[in-house]
Parts: C-alpha cells; structure tokens; sequence
C-alpha cells in the first residue's frame, strides 16, 4: 500500500513542478523532481506508518465492560412480579404484545412470556430460549418453556451492562464487529454521509460536487462532501483545526486507509470510532455504546427508526442530542429516514412509518450505565489488585461482578428518600445530610449494592468507600463477642456492672465516659448491656477482658486497619468505612464464618475466555457458638433494645439482628444489622462532620429499615451449633425452671450454665406440673 | 441437638412420640399440646414475638435440669417455595463435572447453588470435597468447618463427613494433632 501511495503523491507533485515550467536547468528539475518524490514517499510513508499505528492500535483499545450479576430464575426464587419487569427493564428488552424474537416480553397479570437473549457466561453459554414465568408478589411459582411446555429447573438472564473502565481520555466504547452492524444503520450511514462508500478509494470528487450542490439547493447541510473514510481520519487521528493543509493530509490519510484497508475494516473502524454524545465526563464512541446509552439496548436489536436516530448523530452528536434537543433530532433523524427511501434502500411505505415512530430514546439511567460510580470504584479498586489499568481500559475484559441491580436501585433510594424526609421534619438545611449503605450477601459476601452518597447516580466522594468515621457503638459487639468466647467467665447472664469509670489515660487526661442518658445501672445482665447499649458496663467488661483480645476479635472479624490500644476504643473510638463495617458485620452473619467482601465473580478475556475467577472462601473468624449467643444478642436489640424501632418499620415476622452506633455529639448515625440472607450498614452524616442531631437509632436506622422493607428477606433463623444447651435462668441469673416466675430460657456453651439454683425448682409451675402428668 | 438430649430426633417429633405414648395415660389431647409448649407451627410466631430476653422457645425435658430446645422463627410474610429443584440440578451438574476431572467448573456450580441455598450444609460439605481434590487444604478445613455448623444436630454422617475431612486436610498440612483430633471427632459419629 505505502508503495502505492508514494507514486500517486510523487506524481501529483511532479505535475506541479511541471507546471512551473523552467526548461534551462532539467538536471536540476529532474534532480529537485527525484528529491520531491523522494521527500514526497517519506512523508508518505510516516503518515502510512501514522495510519497503521493508530489503526491498528486505537481500533483495539476497547475499556472493560462491567456486567451486573445475572439474575437467576427457578421455582422457589425470590423475584416478584415487579422486579421482573424492572429487570427486563434495566436489560432493554421490549414490552410487546406478542413475543416474537430475542429480547421481548410481554404480560398478563402475574404470567410473563419471555424470549431471553443467548449469552456467553464464564461457566459456558446460556441459550436463549422463550419461556413463561408465573410470578406472584413474593416469588417466581413456576417457569415453563414455550417450546414443549417442559419445566424449567433453572436459567438466568444475561446480566445488566453497568459500566466500563474507559482510559484517562474518557472514550468509552462498547466494541462491535463490521457483521453486527445492522444493515438499517449501513445503510444510513451510506444515504446520507457517503453514496459511494463501497466504490471510491477514499476520496470522492464526486461526491464533494453534489453535496455541495445538494446543500446550496436544500439552503443548508443535508450532505456532507466528505467520505466515510475522511470522517474517520479526521476522527481517529488528526486535530480539529481547520486548514488547507489539514485537508490535505485528511484526503492523503483517507486514500492510505482505503488502500491499506478493506471497506468492511474501514466501516468497522468508523463505526466503533465515531463520537455520538456526552455523559458528564464520559466520551460515547461508537455505535455499540451508542446504541446502549440511547436506547439501553445492544446494537443489533434496533429498529429502523432507531438506528436512523444514531446516524443522524453523525452530523452532531450534541446539536441533534435527542434528549436536549428532541425536536431537532427528530428532523434529522426523519431527513435520514427520507434519504434511505429517496435512495431506494427501504421502501416509501418503511419510511413513512418509521418516520411516525417516536424518537423512543430510554431515560438516562434506564439501563443503569454508568450509574452506580461507587460500585465500579469498587470493582475498580479490586481489579486493580490483579490487573494494570491499561489492561482494564483496552483489553476489552469482561468483568461479571456481584451487583445487584435492583437491590442497588432500592438502596439508593432508601438512602436519599429516607434522608430527605429527616431533613425535612427536623427542619434541616436541605441536602445536609450525606449517607452511605452497603449491602452483601449473609453468607458469601457478595457485595450486592453499594451506595457512595445521596446522588448515587453520580460520580463523586464514595463515602462507602472513604468515609472513615468512629464507629461508636458499633464496636460493642466485638467487646461481647470476646467475652462470650471466654464462656468459663461469661455467658449472656453474666452479671455486669455498670458503674462509674474514671481513668487517667496515658497523655495524663482524665477519662470519664458515661452512659448516653447519663444514668447509673448497676449490676446488669451482660446481655441487657449490650441490648440497652450501656457505656459504662461495656467498657468496665472491656477492662476486664483487656484491649488486646478485643482488638484481636476486631482483627479476626475483618478490620485491616491499624487499631490504637486506647481504653475509647470500647467505646468506639476506631474510624473506618462503611465497606469495614459491613465486613464486621458479615462475619457474624455468617455465624462467625469471614468471606472477604467481594464485588467480582470472574474476568473473561476478549474471546470470552476464562482470565480469573474470584472464588468463594471462609475462615473461621470466631467460635461459631459463642458468635450464636452473641446474635442471639443482637436479635434482642432490635426486638428490645437500642433498635426496637425497627419493630415499627419492618414487615411483621421479619427476624433481624443489628447494632445502633452514634458518635460524639451525634456527628455520625449508624446501623449495621443483617437477616438470614442480607447483612446491611447504613452510615448517616455530614460531609463537614459537623453534628447532624441524630442518633444511630434516628438517622441510619430508618435508612437501614427502609432499605431492608423495600427487597426481599428471609428472617433470621439461627441455628445452635452442637455445643449450645438451653437453661432456664431467674431474673438473678440463677438455674430456675420454665414456668417459675421471671424465668426465661437462655443459649449456654454446654458446662457454661450457671451452678447457683434458684428456690423454684422443676415441680413447681404449670409447666412442672403438667411435666408430671406425662411422666 | 442439644448435647443433653441423647436422642437425634427431631424435637417435634420427639415430642409428639412420647406425647403419643403417654396419651393412654392422660387421655387428652389438649394436655398433649400444652406440653409441647407450642411446638405446632401455627404456635411459633407467637414465640418469636415473645420479648422477655433472648428470644428461646421453651421445650419440655424430662431430666432435672430444664432445656429449650431452638425452634427457628416464623417465615409468615416470607415464605416462599424452597429452591430444591434448582439446587439439585446445579449438585448434580457439579457431581457430573467434578467425575469428568472439571473441578474449576464443578467449584462454580456448587458457588452457584449455594447463592442460591446458602445454609445448605450439603453444598457446602460438597465443595469441600471438591477442595480436597484441589488440594486445597486449609480452605478444605474451613469449608467443612462451615457445613458442620449449619448441619442439622441430627445428621451424624454428615457431621462425620466433614470431621473425616477435616482430618484429611491437616494431614496434609502437616497438622497431626490437629488430623488426630479431627479423626477422633470422626469417629464419635460412627
């Protein structure tokens, strides 16, 4: 090709020299003819060389796409009737009255016919099939195929495209092949930008002359005179200044890409090149996203009047931006429709019903897109553990993380709502309050949404992530976890004084907490101390138990920050993220088993093959039965302690376990809890860490209850591991019987039990008595 | 379930058997039902509203000392039917798989059902046993440690299993006493 090149540009200049016209000195002509030339193939050759470096290079550097997890459908699973749809919905497909290709749905009460999409998963492909799913308001009851009517046992959807790692320049791009490209959209694209794509070599005179009259004519741009080609040139490699001998080098680079390159390559290129809109800092590039950012749907599945749409953007990607400007974008789009008509590619009959069509753009964040920032900043933080970020932004990875996009969309909402109506009832200033929730799996610790602050949608401070606040009461579970793990000295009964602490700390302040109503206990059960929050028993058992084994309990749980040995650390006085807490809080939901957070599943190359998989793990973080006794704790919190306003906010029945924290001067408001599936942490404050006036129980609490009414939950249901025996125990902590006055049945680790016996003793009480009876 | 308890019954059916038993006795069905102090399903919601301390159900024992046994909570709003079906077509993918020498696929399969059955002590054993044809000791000692305490009191094989494991995986680490201990344990379920 270069060769080629080289002697067209030779001869174009020698015809100039020619023209010049100096007969005496033809050695010199020949001699400045050879040095023309010769100067002429070398500047030829570097921009050839241009051409193929950024070819070659720039048509591969394709960001990281980032899906959703998929969603997993079977009889038994907890998908409602409205979820569904809201799935299909972030998925693009199409509602329609009968479903008749890939990626349609339709509905009639709670029977929904759906025809999936084919999808390569990283444990193979996933068909796509027509199949019927019965969903009620709690759960999918029965899926059957069209096909045959057999019974589906299991399927999933293909997952929701929620972001991508695009490079530094901001160009993201969904790429796409010359075969996926629609023939409605190349076929646009040739009637309106280059009629003679397929036939000139880069260049077209021809062209340029009747654009120009065609626009004269119409008395504005209709026709552009460049070719497909020069577009893409001018795209892809050259600045935008505006020259003579920027055109030329344009219509040079043009002739050396066709050349170089077949039409099908050049279309290809052009068509995962071309600039098509702007999101915030982010660049669309390309038809693929394009065709996702509008229509939040793959390329291949528009219509007519769809992929007119996107050709029409071609000409002006914010002039015709069909969501600013719709009435504009319309014109051109119905102009394009009118072209491919004009030029016989689809009928008149096509076109006049295209052209009635709506513009049918989807709302932004109908498709999700970019619109969980944190959650790709933390898919991002984690890749980068294991993958260079210009791997991340030009590999074309596929990253299938653990998001859940409906739980996310409930999240976010819970946040902001919630936080709004605060401020509004405490007449605070409006947007004040700032906030962060995690949600992950119970068991495995899959991060299933990730809420960064109220304006979830945009990027910005992940207060998730980066937010390292005190996390107050928070911490008191790992002071009673510790001591229940020492059950020769503690049980749930354990006597506990709550009693006045004074100590002098080692910089020679004094230290004197209190409890948050001020109040004096007394000797207090150790559970009721956790269950009412108090301070003063709390850090009085702390002391005895000795920082050190606390901190280590801190540790196993999950906290890989430093921790400081100070007496204020009982009380809370350790900063760290949401995302920390959250993983704190797994552990115990798991019923002492840590699974490291984790918000990827697997990374598939390119070719859709295997790079990695981020497998499940356990370790066992505490002794499983005394994280049961300490749970069996935090049930009673939010049955009757610090958080018995759940009781009001959640669906009757629902079983959770959870802890209040508030920090000094009530700066921050927490909650971090879990049911049998869910572990959640709700953080609630201000960005200047000024005082909000909310307790945990005020602020974060309502946010979590929210949240955990607005999806799906299993009510805790703990098991007792093999070492856990029943005791009935007196209000004084004594072996009583059931049905002595007071006594109620407490969890022990077996030979932990109390050896003191009350008065009352198994013959008394109806429940004796009635023991008698069936002897 | 309890360690007192020497039978492996299920309590409701323990207590509905020696009920059933003594119902010569007593002649009454009412008083049958009050003794089991609220062990038909209808009865359990109330229980778990019952907000004295630590929400334990009462269960009636004929020893001296008086024993509660667990009763898991209501699922009234939640219920839902249980994923069996699709459980037990990923576990036996993954048996296919893990015979086929496709240990990484037959991982991804039993991750994938315990997404969907997280407290599934089976599952979990399962992956265990994958693990251990890893090779992959120390998760192997925790994944069975993990299944042991979600296994059902009642189910002695499983709990062997995962202890016959356990032993296994320290052996391999290099951990005899812990391998000895684990055998022992083992053992106790035979």
């Amino acid at each position: 090709m270069a060769s080629r090149k080289k002697t067209r540009g030779g001869r174009r200049r020698k015809a100039r020299k020619g023209r010049a016209g100096n007969r005496s000195g033809w050695r010199v002509i020949l001699g400045l003819l050879v040095l023309v030339v010769l100067l002429g193939g070398a500047y030829s050759l570097y921009l050839a060389k241009t051409v193929r470096v950024k070819f070659e290079g720039k048509r591969w550097a394709v960001p990281a796409q980032i899906f959703a997890r998929p969603l997993e459908l079977y009889a038994g699973a907890d998908v409602s009737g409205a979820q569904l749809k809201e799935e299909l919905r972030f998925l693009g497909y199409r509602e329609v009255a009968s479903v008749s290709g890939p990626a349609q749905w339709s509905q009639q009460g709670g029977r929904f016919t759906i025809q999936t999409r084919e999808f390569v998963f990283w444990d193979g492909a996933e068909p796509g099939q027509a199949v019927v799913v019965r969903a009620s308001a709690t759960g999918v009851d029965s899926i059957r195929r069209m096909r045959d009517r057999r019974e589906v046992d299991l399927m999933r959807l293909e997952p929701a495209l929620v972001g991508s790692i695009y490079p530094a320049h901001n160009e993201d791009r969904v790429l796409v092949q010359r075969a996926e490209l629609p023939d409605h959209l190349v076929n646009g694209l040739l009637a309106v930008e280059d009629r003679r794509f397929f036939e000139h070599a880069g260049v077209d005179l021809r062209s340029v002359g009747r654009a120009l009259w065609a626009n004269l004519r119409a008395g504005k741009t209709v026709q552009g005179g460049s070719t497909l080609t020069q577009q893409l040139v001018k795209n892809f490699i050259l600045t935008p200044e505006r020259s003579l001998w920027r055109k030329a080098n344009e219509a040079l680079m043009a002739l050396i890409v066709d050349a170089r390159y077949s039409k099908d390559e050049i279309l290809e290129a052009y068509a995962n090149e071309i600039f098509l809109g702007q999101d915030g800092e982010r660049a669309i590039h390309g038809f693929g996203l394009g065709a996702y950012f509008y229509f939040a749907r793959p390329l291949a599945e528009l219509r007519l009047h769809e992929a007119a749409l996107l050709v029409a953007l071609v000409r002006g990607a914010s002039y015709y931006n069909p969501r600013r400007n719709p009435e504009r974008a319309l014109q051109r789009r119905n102009l394009v429709i009118e072209q491919m008509s004009a030029q016989g590619f689809i009928t008149q009959e096509e076109a006049a019903q295209a052209q009635q069509q709506p513009l049918g753009v989807s709302a932004r964040g109908a498709s999700l897109g970019q619109r969980v920032p944190a959650f790709v900043d933390l898919v991002r933080r984690q890749l980068r553990r294991d993958y260079r970020e210009e791997d991340l932004t030009s590999e074309g990875l596929r990253i299938f993380t653990t998001l859940d996009p409906w739980v996310q969309q409930k999240a976010a909402a819970a946040l902001d709502k919630r936080l709004t109506r605060i401020e509004t009832a405490r007449g605070l200033e409006k947007g004040s309050l700032q906030g962060a929730l995690v949600v992950a799996a119970a068991q495995n610790g899959e991060v299933q949404a990730l809420v960064g602050g109220r304006e979830a949608d945009l990027p910005g401070f992940n207060r998730a992530l980066d937010a390292i606040r005190p996390i107050g009461s928070l911490i008191k579970p790992a002071v009673y976890l510790t001591a229940l793990s020492n059950p020769d000295r503690y049980t749930l009964s354990t006597p506990i004084e709550d009693k006045p602490v004074d100590m002098k700390l080692p910089g020679g302040q004094r230290w004197q907490p209190h409890n948050y109503d001020r109040k004096l206990y007394g000797e207090v059960a150790l559970h009721e101390a956790l269950a009412r929050s108090l301070n003063l028993a709390t850090v009085n058992l702390g002391l005895q138990l000795g920082l050190k084994p606390v901190i280590a309990t801190l540790h196993a749980l999950g906290v890989n920050r430093d921790i400081d040995a100070f007496p204020s650390l009982l009380l809370g006085a350790l900063s760290l993220s949401p995302l920390d807490v959250a993983q704190i809080y797994q552990s115990l939901a798991a019923g002492g088993f840590r699974s490291p957070l984790r918000a990827i599943r697997a990374v598939l190359d390119a070719g859709q093959q295997p790079l990695q998989r981020y497998p499940l793990t356990v370790t066992e973080a505490a002794d499983p039965a005394a994280v049961f006794l300490l749970n069996r704790n935090l049930v009673e919190v939010a049955e009757s302690g610090t958080a018995a306003a759940l009781r009001k906010l959640l669906p009757g029945g629902l079983q959770v376990a959870g802890k209040t924290g508030t920090t000094n001067d009530l700066r921050d408001s927490w909650f971090a809890g879990f049911s049998a599936d869910r572990v959640a942490v709700a953080w609630v404050g201000r960005d200047d860490n000024a005082p909000t006036g909310l307790t945990g129980a005020q602020g974060a609490l309502p946010v979590w209850a929210d949240l955990m009414r607005s999806i799906d939950n299993l009510s805790l249901q703990l098991t007792p591991p093999s070492e856990i025996e029943y005791h009935w125990v007196d209000r004084s902590g004594r072996l009583s019987a059931q049905g002595c006055e007071g006594a109620v049945a407490f969890p022990y680790i077996a030979g932990s039990q109390p050896a003191q016996r009350s008065d009352c003793t198994d013959q008394q009480g109806l429940g004796g008595f009635l023991r008698d009876l069936l002897k | 379930m309890i360690a007192m308890h020497s039978s492996t019954m299920p309590d409701t059916a323990r207590c509905a058997g020696r009920a059933a038993a003594r119902l010569a006795l007593i002649g009454t069905v009412a008083v049958m039902l009050s003794a089991c102090g609220g062990m038909n399903r209808s009865d359990r919601p109330a229980q778990v509203e019952d907000r004295g301390a630590v929400p334990a159900p009462p269960a009636a024992t004929g020893s001296d000392t008086q024993i509660a046994a667990y009763t898991p909570p209501a699922q009234p709003a939640y219920a839902r039917p249980e994923p069996k079906r699709a459980v037990a077509v990923l576990q036996q993918r993954a048996e296919d798989q893990r015979r086929s020498g496709d240990l990484d696929g037959a991982t991804v399969s039993l991750e994938r059902a315990l997404r969907i059955a997280p407290d599934d002590a089976l599952l979990w054993h399962a992956l265990a046993e994958v693990r251990m044809t890893q090779q992959r000791h120390e998760l192997v000692v925790q994944l069975a440690a993990k299944s042991n305490a979600l296994a059902n009191p009642a189910d002695r094989e499983l709990r062997g299993s995962n202890w016959h494991l356990i032993a296994q995986a320290r052996r391999a680490l290099g951990d005899v006493g812990g391998a000895r201990e684990a055998e022992r344990r083992a053992a106790s379920y035979n």
